[in-house]
């Protein structure tokens, strides 16, 4: 077998990319354990996957009862693909004749739906994030708010103007507190808003001195000498004055004239520069201009198209291939469930956050058309409170329904006890959600990605995410590492569990799942952290990163789940 | 970010190499939107090309060829290969809005493969070679073919792999490709005259390199904004005071753009050997300047040594080796 890869590297010119052949022809001769290892156990194959091919031995002779549907709310699909095509949802309602057959408001739902996409069948490729979209809804009303000690100024005419405290406060410090934390055009235009307070005290200064010491060639000193005694509760003063003290560093200088040049008199004209820069390259209006809708509008809720072949497409066709790949049949990996049928629904291209609506919107639709596994595509840290309620919502919606929903956690090493992340169990202050879980991925030795956000009781467990073989767009195949990818093993095990024992609601597989882990407990791992600022590695016992303090065991779960079942 | 995704390793079914009438390319490929595919020669000239559709089955050819390295074109990313009188099959997916997620498999290019196995990998071009055991490994033009795959930039490397094409076969498009490179990095490589390049000084005096005649010259390509190149100039100062004298001069010549940049360098290191600029910049637009293409240089610092007759001697120069040429050529004399 002559098999050979095309690897494109991408040029210094944008548009051009240089590629590169390399020969791959050692890769059919690899074991399904350095390949689909997921199907692997630790005590037959030496890797701790998800014993898939076991849970196989135990369920031979019983009957599948269910074709279960498994749904992605995240990436596009190819649903083409030479080794997913059996397994790709179709909604038997529709037909795609560019009439809404089945008469849910959207035409030609055939394999599910892309709601990043417009009427004229374009398709949304920019992401944007959630603490930017906040920033464009709020900018007008206090991004020009400059708070100093419960006072609160404007740039009036360059100049720093006393003015009255915002109507509704308690918007204003979301906006100060969150908003600019998590929105990079947030930061840039307070940025900007600040260099105008440094330009204004320094100038009031600069003159002072001049008129006090006609002649004189002013040092910091004599400028730290002159101010240093002021009061720390005015905080823009002090900001300014620190801000100065800070430029002789950089410049590495004590002449006040250089300092007073390159800082008070540019930093407005910098940090202009540098608020339009963030401007012209983060493109708000693309939503817009592609969909069409009204993000912020729930009842907006007919838009999109039903293009799923999309670039991020290759993220959604590895997560698909993984649980939906035809087993046996020598192409990729083998899926642990290829009787599912996996609903496509995208909301995310892969960069920034996806819209709440629209991901309130997939989980209805899922729910609505079937749907006994969702699988979103990642959490987030900021829920607008205007929005948030739709998610909450739609995950008691799909509670209610007896459907397990599943998202990854990021890669960002951050403890979840400490920053929070949404969704989570407790998002709604009512009783805990039972049907979501939250997984991180792990290797073939055992070990969590070292990347993985962790969390004692916010991680549910982890399963196989790393140096993982699956399905790729165009009827090829490749090697990927990610929690999406974890989280598409546990879709493949909770679909597997469904298909035997349908009678299972959500919540009660989601119990299964945690309590048939394959336990490493007490098992001391490396983890990355990070602290501070700095990223760093320090040893864990596993139960400390996860719930169930273990690995995805699909053998466990369908014995258990057999247990129950038939034990009743 | 959560994914991270090597975008490679793919497989395609292998079909036995059978000779065919001509070079035949077929496949079908998951696109985003409908893309150009095309095959041209080294010298420009196109084999055949088609507009490919969204999982459209695709055939060009059969079209006889001379086997030879050609350049294959999905849209805007390009891949030169060594084609041959048979079946080639493509399938895959080419992502036209992010290319480096592009995942495309190959058969029938078995030759290109084994041919492969001889480019050189050394990411620097001025120090990749091929290695003389390829000699007698490959035939006819597939040695041009490796050369134009190795995109090697010394001239030497390039002259050997030259050398080893029989007669017969210096006809075809990669091997006249071959010998139009060897002859142009002639012009500059060691033992050839050096261009000899007209520069102002800090007075806007014009400066000939031809006024140094009868002296050893080094030349120093630089700029202001170029941070290896003045970590380069300030360990050039104490060869300066060593090796100072009658029979050796130093020559810096800035790239930048702005004589501003310039002179405000000049102010910051005041080196006491002979600076001028360049009124052209770095580059022509896209392309690299008269100096660069002169002197076969698309990267600074670019340092040479020319000896008394204004002959290179060494080209590439940086750190020590700039103190050992130096000795050395003295003791030449």
């Amino acid at each position: 077998m002559k098999k050979y890869v095309l690897l494109i590297v991408l040029g210094c010119c944008v548009s051009l990319a240089r590629a590169q052949l390399v020969n791959q022809a050692a890769q059919n001769q690899k074991s399904q354990a350095e390949l689909d290892w997921y199907n692997c156990s630790p005590e037959e194959d030496g890797v701790y996957g998800a014993a898939v091919n076991k849970a196989y031995d135990f369920l031979k002779g019983k009957k599948l009862d269910k074709c279960p549907v498994v749904a992605f709310v995240g990436f596009g699909l190819d649903v083409e693909h030479e080794d997913l095509k059996e397994a790709v949802w179709t909604n038997k309602r529709e037909k795609a004749d560019g009439k809404d057959n089945d008469k849910n408001g959207l035409v030609d739902d055939v394999h599910g739906w892309n709601y990043l996409g417009g009427k004229d069948g374009q398709v949304l490729e920019i992401g944007t994030w959630e603490g930017n979209r906040e920033y464009m809804r709020l900018k007008d009303k206090y991004a020009d708010y400059i708070s100093s000690n419960g006072e609160f100024f404007k740039i009036v005419n360059e100049e720093v103007v006393k003015v009255d405290a915002p109507e509704n406060l308690e918007e204003f410090y979301y906006y100060r507190n969150v908003v600019q934390q998590q929105s990079g055009l947030a930061r840039a235009y307070a940025g900007w808003q600040y260099a105008y307070v440094i330009q204004s005290f320094g100038r009031k200064w600069k003159a002072e001195m001049d008129a006090k010491y006609p002649g004189r060639k002013h040092t910091i000193k004599d400028f730290a000498e002159e101010y240093q005694g002021i009061d720390m509760q005015d905080t823009l003063r002090l900001a300014a004055y620190s801000m100065i003290i800070f430029g002789s560093s950089v410049y590495k200088t004590s002449d006040f004239e250089v300092i007073y040049n390159n800082f008070v008199e540019n930093s407005v004209n910098m940090s202009k520069k540098g608020y339009e820069t963030a401007e012209s390259t983060t493109d708000m209006t693309a939503r817009q201009r592609v969909v069409g809708d009204n993000y912020l509008d729930i009842n907006d809720n007919v838009y999109g198209n039903n293009v799923l072949l999309t670039s991020d497409a290759a993220i959604g066709t590895m997560a698909a291939g993984i649980v939906g790949g035809k087993r046996g049949n020598g192409l990729g990996g083998d899926g642990i469930m290829d009787q599912a049928e996996i609903m496509t629904l995208r909301v995310d291209v892969g960069q920034g956050n996806p819209c709440l609506k629209d991901m309130a919107l997939s989980i209805r639709y899922a729910v609505d058309h079937g749907a006994d596994v969702i699988v979103l595509s990642q959490q987030n840290t900021l829920y607008p409170d205007n929005q948030k309620g739709w998610m909450t919502e739609a995950l008691r919606y799909a509670e209610k329904a007896g459907v397990l929903v599943i998202v990854p956690v990021w890669e960002l090493l951050q403890d979840l006890a400490q920053v929070t992340y949404y969704p989570n169990r407790w998002m709604d202050g009512e009783k805990e959600l039972t049907n979501l879980m939250v997984v991180a991925s792990s290797d073939k030795n055992g070990n969590p990605s070292m990347q993985a956000n962790f969390g004692a009781k916010e991680v549910d467990l982890f399963a196989p995410g790393v140096d993982i073989y699956t399905a790729y767009t165009g009827d090829t195949y490749q090697t990927g590492a990610g929690s999406g990818l974890a989280t598409a093993t546990v879709a493949g095990v909770a679909a597997l569990v469904k298909a035997y024992y349908p009678e299972l609601t959500g919540a009660q597989i989601r119990d299964i799942l945690l309590q048939s882990v394959t336990s490493r407990k007490d098992a001391e791992v490396e983890k990355g952290i990070v602290v501070g600022n700095s990223q760093m590695q320090d040893l864990y016992l596993f139960q400390d990163l996860c719930l169930s303090g273990g690995i995805l065991n699909a053998y466990n779960a369908v014995v258990a789940a057999d247990k129950l079942v038939n034990n009743k | 970010m959560r994914y991270l995704f090597i975008f490679w390793l793919v497989l395609g079914s292998a079909l036995p190499g059978i000779a065919q009438e001509g070079l035949r390319l077929t496949g079908k490929v998951r696109l985003l939107e409908p893309m150009i595919l095309k095959v041209t020669g080294v010298d420009g000239k196109e084999v055949f090309s088609v507009t490919v559709e969204n999982n459209q089955p695709f055939s060009l050819g059969p079209e006889r060829i001379e086997p030879d390295v050609y350049i294959l074109s999905f849209g805007e990313t390009k891949q030169a290969i060594y084609l041959t009188n048979r079946e080639v099959t493509i399938k895959g997916f080419y992502d036209s809005r992010n290319p480096g997620s592009s995942s495309l498999s190959f058969t029938g290019i078995d030759e290109f493969m084994e041919l492969s196995k001889w480019v050189p990998t050394d990411l620097d071009p001025q120090k990749r070679t091929v290695k003389p055991e390829a000699k007698e490994q490959l035939e006819g033009n597939m040695y041009s073919a490796l050369a134009y795959l190795a995109d090697m930039t010394q001239y030497e490397a390039n002259k050997m792999v030259l050398e080893w094409i029989p007669e017969k076969n210096r006809n075809t498009a990669s091997a006249k490709w071959l010998a139009h490179r060897v002859d142009s990095l002639g012009k500059f490589a060691v033992g050839a005259q050096a261009y000899d390049f007209e520069f102002v000084d800090t007075e806007g005096k014009k400066v000939r390199l031809s006024d140094f005649r009868g002296r050893l010259v080094l030349v120093d390509f630089w700029a202001s904004w170029c941070g290896p190149c003045r970590r380069e100039m300030k360990s050039l100062l104490p060869i300066y005071e060593e090796l100072k004298g009658e029979d050796l001069e130093f020559i810096s010549v800035s790239l930048d753009n702005r004589e501003a940049d310039w002179r405000k360098m000049l102010e910051e290191e005041k080196l006491p050997w002979v600076m001028l600029w360049n009124q052209e910049g770095f580059t022509a637009g896209n392309e690299p300047n008269v100096i660069q293409r002169a002197y076969g240089f698309y990267s600074i610092p670019f340092i040479v040594l020319i000896d008394k007759d204004g002959k290179i001697i060494e080209r590439g120069l940086r750190g020590e080796k700039v103190k050992e040429a130096i000795l050395k050529a003295r003791q030449g004399k």
